[in-house]
């Protein structure tokens, strides 16, 4: 970061994260709909078109809804995970950074913002009753242990807020030094795999209307907030950085990194296809993503540490070792 | 420390969660994250070993059938590694142990050899199938190189390659010796159609039988059910398959040297042939089973009264028996309910017991007296044809069943 933070720059951050957050939106239903045709290739079932997500959505809009007890709650619920969803969509880097000196949020307030989503997408099914009230309460339980499963790669982003983690990311290659990055890019995409009640399926929503919109609007978005933070953890350096030298290339950087946001989507939605087709019992799935995430992103962590406290030791050796040389050679130079 | 290094345990994970069809993919990973950092003879001699070990063993099982083991461990078991992984990487990665290693000073450090190792010994200690098993093995075989070519121990990368070379060798016999092989059976337009029943899960039976690729270079005796269930389903072509209520009427009155013959014959007419049947067959005893049931059949059928060909088929294939034979007339009376049945089933494993080589099917020809057991308190007698049928039976649904 060569220069200050100029008014010209703020504007085009500004620019950036207001695009980069209708992208998304405007994104998700469709990355949920290509997953799901996907898994339905996969597993030989013939699915709905990418488009067709879009489609329920647009179509559950226009829907009078049916009013339940407990209604109200629901849809105050939906357009909170909706809020909180779009919140973390724009704090999330989909092609560019924001450049140094723009408030930017830290990693644990993002990973907050989309827990807390989480938490109140399964409100409903609790709240609705029926059938869904088991599995509505299984999902509760495992999106409240998440955070603490996330703890290790919290720890490795530590206290310094996304962008400059990002930023600070961007120098190290992914094949290179940058692979226990790679890793806890690993953990936190395992945070979308294995959801839902049954492989393939998500769990059933008895909300009707728009709220039942609304709640799967929310529902995606979540999905790709998550995939889009492990594809930028993993590979920052697909990611434009303000600042550092003309607008010009700048923009040629977003256009680059644009076009591999939507590369790693297309490898997350195969991967996300390849995790749908182990067939786990509900209970098991939840054991199975938390013991994943936390396993994986305390390696990562592990791996990434021990670099850097080796670092940081060896410099404090060698600093402790530069003043006792030059402390005898004082002394040396004293003595005589 | 490259993405090489970290991916090499996550597919040794893989291995661990999915078997043996990820280890390939590991064994790439792993030459690259050894070719990656040096490319020293030692190197390329521990990749070319690596994907040898990785790639040959996986070719070679997929030219068997799956063997279809039920595996009972669950899906914990990943986590399990993933958790040793940790501590591992707990007591190699921290500082102080750094300290020692002035290799890998100022740099992010896994000891990525020593986690596949792990990971492999999970899947060998944890997992049930044989294959897995061997993936375990596998997978160990290339953690240790790995770890020996990451730290240039050239004792280690040829004991490693000799140890690979000898668990490769022995995975690979005994794969060859429990697993049957897979037989393509061509695209038959009409043949499969009239008769459904034939169609097991994997292959033709019919067409396993007489002249199909032998499972493992022995002869058509390997296969057991679909051996008997041609006997059976000529007897179904030639006449009715069940039982004529009359028989067993019949069955209960005569002696015991009659309850051996056919029952379709008049006692007048079976004692003389069955005489002469027992006398060949006692000459031809030694021989094999084929032979016996391809000469005695049209001997025994043209001495005797025009019996129908099935009973004789099954007759001679149950009068090879010599123990039988030497049964006496008196204790055979009290025998004949309850031993009968398991002698025969008995001296039919024995006498192919020989021939089989694979386990599953040593298994189902000697867990045969077991069902007999229920029955043997019954008290109609049962004729040969009611026997061969259920053997035939069991056999099939024993072939169906291992093949779902």
């Amino acid at each position: 970061m060569t220069h200050d933070l100029t008014w010209g720059w703020s504007f085009a951050a500004l620019l950036a994260l207001a695009l980069q957050t209708v992208l998304m939106v405007l994104a998700a239903p469709w990355f949920s709909g290509w997953v799901n045709r996907l898994a339905g290739r996969l597993t030989g079932e013939h699915r709905f078109l990418a488009g067709g997500r879009w489609q329920d959505i647009h179509h559950q809009f226009r829907r009078p809804g049916l009013r339940q007890r407990g209604d109200g709650l629901s849809s105050l619920a939906c357009r909170g995970a909706l809020i909180l969803a779009v919140f973390a969509a724009c704090m999330t880097p989909v092609f560019t950074l924001v450049p140094a000196g723009f408030p930017a949020p830290g990693f644990f307030l993002l990973c907050s913002a989309l827990v807390g989503a989480s938490l109140l997408l399964g409100l409903p099914l609790v709240v609705q009753g029926g059938t869904t009230t088991l599995a509505g309460y299984a999902a509760l339980l495992a999106d409240s242990l998440l955070l603490p499963a996330l703890v290790p790669v919290l720890v490795m982003a530590g206290g310094q807020d996304f962008s400059a983690f990002l930023a600070h990311l961007r120098q190290l290659s992914p094949v290179g030094d940058g692979a226990p990055f790679v890793l806890m890019g690993v953990a936190l995409f395992l945070v979308t795999a294995w959801k839902g009640r049954q492989a393939g399926a998500e769990l059933p929503c008895q909300l009707s209307g728009a709220d039942r919109a609304l709640w799967m609007l929310a529902t995606d978005c979540v999905q790709l907030v998550w995939i889009t933070l492990a594809g930028d953890v993993a590979w920052a350096s697909s990611l434009a950085l303000p600042g550092e030298s003309g607008v010009e290339p700048w923009l040629a950087q977003c256009l680059a990194g644009g076009a591999f946001w939507v590369a790693k989507l297309a490898i997350a939605a195969l991967l996300l296809a390849g995790t749908q087709l182990m067939v786990l019992t509900f209970p098991r799935r939840a054991r199975v993503r938390l013991a994943a995430v936390f396993l994986l992103g305390l390696l990562a962590w592990q791996v990434a540490y021990a670099g850097q406290s080796a670092a940081v030791g060896q410099d404090k050796t060698a600093s402790a070792q530069d003043e006792q040389d030059s402390a005898w050679s004082d002394e040396g130079n004293t003595t005589p | 420390m490259t993405l090489a290094v970290i991916l090499a345990p996550l597919l040794a994970l893989c291995v661990v969660a999915r078997g043996i069809g990820f280890l390939p993919a590991l064994g790439v990973v792993t030459a690259v994250a050894m070719l990656v950092d040096a490319r020293a003879p030692l190197q390329e001699f521990g990749a070319v070993c690596v994907v040898l070990f990785s790639v040959l063993p996986v070719w070679f099982v997929s030219r068997y059938q799956d063997d279809g083991a039920r595996e009972r461990t669950g899906p914990m078991v990943p986590f399990l590694a993933l958790g040793l992984m940790v501590i591992l990487q707990l007591a190699t990665g921290t500082p102080a142990a750094m300290g020692e290693a002035p290799g890998h000073a100022g740099a992010a450090y896994l000891p990525a050899g020593l986690c596949v190792a792990l990971a492999g010994l999970v899947a060998v200690t944890c997992r049930q199938a044989m294959v897995w098993q061997w993936a375990g093995l596998l997978a160990c075989v290339d953690g240790v190189m790995l770890s020996g070519v990451i730290e240039n121990q050239v004792m280690v990368v040829g004991v490693t390659a000799l140890a690979g070379c000898v668990v490769a060798l022995l995975g690979g016999m005994c794969v060859h010796r429990v697993m049957l092989r897979v037989a393509v059976a061509p695209a038959q337009s009409g043949a499969g159609a009239d008769r459904p029943s034939a169609r097991s899960g994997g292959f033709e039976l019919g067409d396993v039988e007489p002249t199909g690729p032998e499972p493992r270079g022995l002869g058509p005796e390997a296969v057991v059910a679909p051996r008997i269930w041609t006997e059976a389903e000529a007897a179904a072509e030639d006449e009715e398959p069940l039982p004529r209520p009359d028989k067993a009427t019949k069955k209960a009155v005569p002696s015991d040297g009659d309850a051996k013959a056919d029952v379709d014959q008049p006692p007048a007419e079976t004692s003389e042939p069955q005489d002469k049947r027992a006398s060949y067959a006692g000459t031809v005893a030694s021989d094999d089973v084929e032979t016996v049931k391809q000469n005695d059949v049209p001997d025994a059928s043209n001495d005797a009264a025009k019996p129908t060909e099935t009973e004789s088929t099954e007759s001679g294939v149950l009068k090879t028996d010599p123990s039988e034979d030497a049964l006496s007339e008196d204790d055979a009376e009290d025998r004949k309910a309850g031993m009968d049945p398991a002698a025969v089933s008995a001296a039919e494993a024995s006498d192919k017991a020989p021939e089989h080589t694979s386990d599953t099917e040593a298994s189902s020809a000697t867990d045969q007296p077991e069902p007999f057991g229920p029955e043997e308190a019954d008290p109609v007698p049962r004729t040969p044809e009611m026997i061969a049928r259920d053997v035939w039976l069991r056999g099939y649904l024993t072939e169906r069943g291992r093949d779902a």
